[in-house]
């Protein structure tokens, strides 16, 4: 489980998070709500390392991992947009971890499958990252990083952007993904309905 | 809306073709394609065909003693390139990444070389490197990484500038370490940016002149050298000519081969500029202040050389040189025969029409070479082709060329920041193609929804989008015209002598005053450019 | 999304640049038609004639006062390179008259058809040991210098080293690792020495070479190097108190500098010279003859001669011209140089400097 405790970070006298504390059970999704602006994003990169919180530390199942670096931490981030590999296709894109984990060639490729069946874009493995659309881009992402089992996801305003027939459509499917991973999840949004929709918990942030 | 360009291809897609109007399709393929033929392909090709005999071809290609050049100016070109890659992608991270002060200061103060005449800066390195290590490659390759480490700062730090930092950060979430995620990630995609600048500095020391000549020695001689050499000193035009389409044939071939890699390699990306982070971390400031010190350092030791040396006569110091600027009388009745202060306006005149001539072609050929297929890649590869070429042949051509009526061009002024110019166009469209290749033709898209016509549209949002590449590449025209020695030499000039053959000629001359006067010539060479691009870097904000 | 003003500048900027290039050009092509009239004649020279500005420049204004030709210089490079355009262009030359082909390559000028016959009714005026290099009615011999081994005068003062006094002395071991000289195939100079030691020592020059290269001689590229790069009598701070340089080298220590000095502290050793002698011709082709040859003579006349010393520093063609003192006090003339015949040096000019880089670059 992620425990967050009284985490401050501020930016050149600006102070952004304010001694922001909450934990999240094994396996259930916390929505962190509020206006763009309010340092949401801040506090997942805390979470996943990119950051250095001023004071305050993160722990995960129990063991405080607030100097631990990035790539030590296991912790997914989806990006707002994406941020997909550009010189890599899909499967070259959702492998990636798993070959950082050294996984040999054909147990990456069923890996890779099964994370395609579950985000619905099965027989997308050679397809060139350009040639996606909105949706289809953030279920990679999402299948990018759940492919290297993090123990913490966190994802920043997943359903940003997308036209209204995308959004339903990736509303109920992600919904299943994360009850299927049964992954610890961190969701950062600025609509509450998608919020409740989607967390079983919310915290929302001034 | 994230639709992009092909991946795998530079033109857009039928659909943006047939959008874009003829009349655009038409002027920016035949305008470039004109004035490359009638100033570049039409003067070479007559001194070729006047000269070269096949005899002297074949002659040339069995002689031990070319072989032995050639493998020299192969191997210093190859070891020059990869050592401005290493020194050059330490300062390019550093500018396009982070925000701190003093960063455009650094930013003008890195393309200050590239604009110097090689005949001032390997002077001043002579005068620096110690004496065992004057005549040897290890100089000759220290020198060009001075010139060259610009290329790699603007050209990297471009792609740089548009590789989001979330990529690596993505990546460090999936497992990479920061090391391995930046070699993995931005090294990958910086791939076609390498390419771009390594073709450039590799065509550029591959065909070094005034470097060689001063710091090679007489042992070292490249290609280009011995074109020189043999027409201008031994009279075997004939043989120098053969040597210089071996030259042409191979760096073609290189060419070719640089392009089809870089664009199959091509990755487009977004197009907007990332937001330069403040420097944060210990190991940030750390890594900022040691590439500052370490570019001032080097960059400005030689340029302070040349700045004291126009205060040294003979064994004291002295204002002479800078007090008599405008003067070229040392005594009544006796003079240097140069005057400095007019050599500047001459240079600026032909820096001026270069420039302009420059960024008209080079933008008309980049937009045809990217909204034309197989046209645009015989305009791209017919424009990279006078980097290629030795400087004499190119002025020997012109000459034989415009002397008849209705050209007979060859004693015009003119002629001479055509010729800069014709040297120019490559570098500046290869920094425009950078850009545009990056461009989404959503912005085509977003314009012509707002009411525009497609030619519209193109002008003015490309326009919006290239400002910054057309002033980059308005600084590099300037540059090369205000350092272009070689093709200038060769052209016969009337009451016209640009700053760096009046720096040759006060040097040529003995005594301490034609000296001073020299360096004092090449130190407001420095300033004057140094200035200006610290200009362009803080209006660019 | 592109406001409609920044759309309009985007249209202004290029129009802009358009204008100023044709604005630019058109400035071009008018200028050169005011100075393509008929009664001026263009001087083909190398890059160190002084295109304005010199007493030089003056006596050219002189000779326009008295025939009305205005005299336009046009400076083509080194004088390598001036050769090479005016044998590419021969037929249809640059200009009308050129300036300043030297005795090492007059044979091959003239060998490839660039001068237009013209005898100078001056010829009777010349120095005699000019006149006779080439054939007279091809070029005019209108300047000559001396190539000779300049040295540091307080080197050999402070070491108590005797002055070497001929070429032969050079390989001897006192005087190791003190000669600078340039490679003949890439300077005028250099090739000059080289020449000096053909002329000294016939077919012997190889083994003359050998030991210059065993006795630890320095090559540069270009006389610059040599003289401000390694000798250490210049301005500059090289460490040979021996280089090839000009005769006249001397004088111009003393004439320019700052502050001024009254001896050199350079040197000549006389009888390792070697001389250069310049001519001028009628470039073949030219629609001017008529004109050029009025040029011609005045290049060989007083008014013109006399300037020639303190601008060009070589000796004027002409005998009995005063010389300048400034110019007199610090050079000898040189008697008894080494000369080889034009036209020998022609068929061997490419073997010997062949041979040469063999013996001393390889």
């Amino acid at each position: 489980m992620l425990k967050v405790k009284k985490v401050n970070k501020s930016f050149e006298d600006n102070l952004v998070l304010d001694q922001i504390s909450f934990e999240v059970p094994e396996g259930e999704t916390l929505a962190i709500l509020g206006p763009s602006g309010c340092g949401k994003s801040t506090l997942l990169k805390i979470i996943a390392g990119l950051l250095v919180p001023d004071c305050g530390y993160i722990e995960i199942d129990n063991i405080d991992i607030t100097k631990v670096p990035t790539h030590k931490r296991n912790v997914g981030l989806v990006f707002q947009d994406n941020q997909l590999f550009p010189h890599l296709n899909v499967s070259g894109n959702i492998e990636f971890g798993l070959k950082l984990l050294g996984w040999d060639k054909s147990h990456r490729k069923t890996k890779v499958s099964e994370l395609l069946d579950l985000v619905n874009l099965n027989g997308f493995e050679n397809r060139q990252i350009t040639d996606l659309s909105g949706g289809e881009s953030k279920r990679i992402a999402l299948a990018r990083s759940l492919a290297t089992a993090p123990k913490v996801l966190l994802l920043d305003e997943p359903l940003t952007g997308l036209d209204e027939h995308l959004h339903d459509q990736l509303l109920v499917d992600l919904k299943a993904v994360l009850f299927d991973s049964k992954t610890t999840t961190v969701l950062v949004t600025h609509d509450k309905s998608q919020a409740s929709e989607l967390a079983s918990e919310i915290l929302t942030l001034k | 809306m994230d639709r992009y360009l092909d991946a795998n291809s530079s033109t857009l897609d039928v659909e943006g073709l047939n959008r874009i109007s003829r009349k655009v399709r038409i002027v920016s393929l035949f305008a470039p394609i004109g004035f490359l033929t009638l100033f570049f392909l039409f003067p070479i090709i007559k001194l070729f065909s006047k000269v070269i005999q096949l005899e002297n071809i074949f002659s040339v290609l069995s002689d031990d003693e070319t072989f032995r050049i050639f493998l020299f100016t192969f191997s210093q070109a190859l070891i020059s390139t990869i050592a401005s890659l290493i020194f050059g992608i330490m300062p390019a991270i550093a500018l396009s990444r982070y925000e701190f002060k003093g960063r455009r200061a650094l930013s003008a103060l890195v393309l200050v070389p590239f604009m110097l005449p090689t005949v001032v800066v390997a002077s001043a390195f002579v005068a620096l490197l110690p004496k065992d290590l004057h005549h040897t490659t290890f100089a000759v390759v220290i020198v060009h990484v001075f010139f060259n480490v610009a290329v790699v700062v603007r050209i990297v730090g471009l792609a740089l500038s548009q590789i989001p930092r979330e990529l690596e950060q993505s990546a460090q979430t999936l497992g990479a370490s920061p090391a391995s995620s930046f070699f993995h990630i931005t090294f990958r995609l910086l791939t076609p940016a390498f390419i771009s600048s390594s073709a450039i500095i590799f065509l550029f020391t591959f065909t070094s002149f005034g470097v060689i000549k001063i710091i090679g020695g007489p042992q070292n001689s490249t290609l280009e050298v011995e074109v020189a050499r043999n027409a201008l000193v031994l009279g075997d035009i004939s043989k120098a000519a053969a040597i210089s389409i071996l030259q042409l044939i191979f760096l073609t071939i290189c060419i070719t081969i640089a392009f089809y890699i870089s664009k199959k390699k091509s990755i487009h990306l977004s197009s907007n500029d990332i937001v330069r982070q403040p420097v944060l971390t210990p190991k940030e400031k750390v890594y900022i202040r040691s590439v500052t010190c370490l570019t001032v350092l080097t960059i400005a030791t030689p340029i302070v050389a040349l700045v004291t040396s126009s205060f040294r006569l003979g064994n004291t110091w002295s204002i002479y040189a800078w007090k008599n600027m405008s003067s070229s009388q040392i005594r009544p009745g006796i003079t240097t025969g140069v005057d400095p202060l007019s050599s500047i306006g001459i240079s600026f005149k032909f820096a001026l029409l270069a420039v302009a001539i420059t960024l008209v072609i080079a933008f008309l050929a980049a937009i045809a070479i990217y909204i034309n297929g197989f046209a645009g890649k015989i305009v791209e590869l017919g424009f990279a082709l006078p980097l290629a070429t030795s400087a004499v042949t190119l002025g020997f051509g012109m000459l034989i060329t415009f002397a008849f009526s209705p050209i007979n061009w060859r004693g015009q002024w003119w002629i001479i920041p055509i010729g800069h110019s014709i040297i120019a166009i490559p570098f500046v469209i290869r920094t425009l193609l950078l850009k545009l290749r990056m461009r989404p033709h959503t912005w085509v898209d977003a314009a012509s929804t707002l009411g525009a016509s497609p030619l519209k549209s193109l002008w003015s949002i490309d326009i919006l989008r290239m400002k910054r590449p057309l002033v980059m590449g308005a600084a590099i025209a300037a540059a090369i015209s205000f350092g272009e020695f070689g093709a200038t030499t060769f052209l016969t000039r009337t009451e016209s002598e640009s700053m760096p053959i009046a720096i040759a000629n006060l040097m040529g001359q003995t005594g301490n005053i034609p000296r001073a006067q020299g360096f004092m010539l090449a130190s407001i060479l420095a300033i004057v450019t140094g200035t200006v691009i610290f200009f362009i870097e803080v209006k660019d904000a | 999304m592109p406001a409609e003003g920044a759309l309009l500048r985007s249209k202004f900027l290029f129009t802009f640049i358009f204008v100023i290039t044709i604005a630019i050009i058109l400035s071009g092509c008018s200028n050169s038609n005011n100075s393509t009239s008929a009664k001026t004649l263009t001087l083909v020279a190398y890059d160190s004639f002084p295109d304005k500005d010199t007493s030089l420049n003056e006596a050219l204004k002189d000779f326009e006062k008295e025939t009305g030709i205005k005299v336009k210089i046009a400076n083509a490079g080194d004088s390598g390179a001036m050769l090479s355009k005016a044998i590419l262009t021969a037929g249809n030359p640059e200009g009308d008259v050129i300036w300043g082909i030297d005795n090492a390559s007059i044979a091959h000028a003239i060998e490839n058809k660039i001068f237009e016959p013209y005898k100078t009714k001056n010829l009777e005026s010349i120095d005699n040991a000019l006149t006779n290099i080439v054939s007279e009615d091809m070029a005019t011999p209108v300047d000559y210098g001396d190539v000779c081994i300049n040295y540091d005068i307080k080197y050999f003062k402070t070491n108590e080293i005797a002055i070497p006094e001929k070429l032969s002395d050079l390989t001897k071991p006192e005087y190791k690792g003190l000669l600078a000289v340039q490679n003949p195939g890439s300077s005028s100079p250099g090739l000059a020495f080289l020449l000096a030691s053909v002329a000294e020592f016939g077919d012997d020059y190889q083994t003359f070479w050998k030991d210059l290269k065993t006795n630890e001689v320095k090559v540069s590229d270009n006389w610059n190097d040599a003289y401000y790069g390694l000798f250490s009598g210049s301005s500059g701070q090289g460490q040979y108190p021996l280089v090839v340089s000009y005769a006249t080298s001397p004088v111009a220590e003393v004439i320019f500098s700052e502050p001024p000095v009254e001896i050199s502290p350079t040197g000549n050793i006389d009888a390792t010279c070697f001389r250069q002698i310049e001519f001028a011709g009628i470039l073949r082709g030219t629609k001017k003859s008529d004109d050029a040859k009025k040029l011609i003579d005045f290049l060989v006349s007083e008014k013109f001669q006399k300037e020639i010393p303190l601008n060009l520093f070589v000796n004027p063609a002409l005998e009995n011209i005063k010389l300048d003192s400034a110019f007199t006090q610090n050079s000898r003339k040189i008697e008894n140089p080494y000369q080889i015949d034009p036209e020998i040096i022609e068929q061997n000019r490419k073997e010997w400097i062949d041979t040469w880089t063999q013996i001393v670059l390889r």
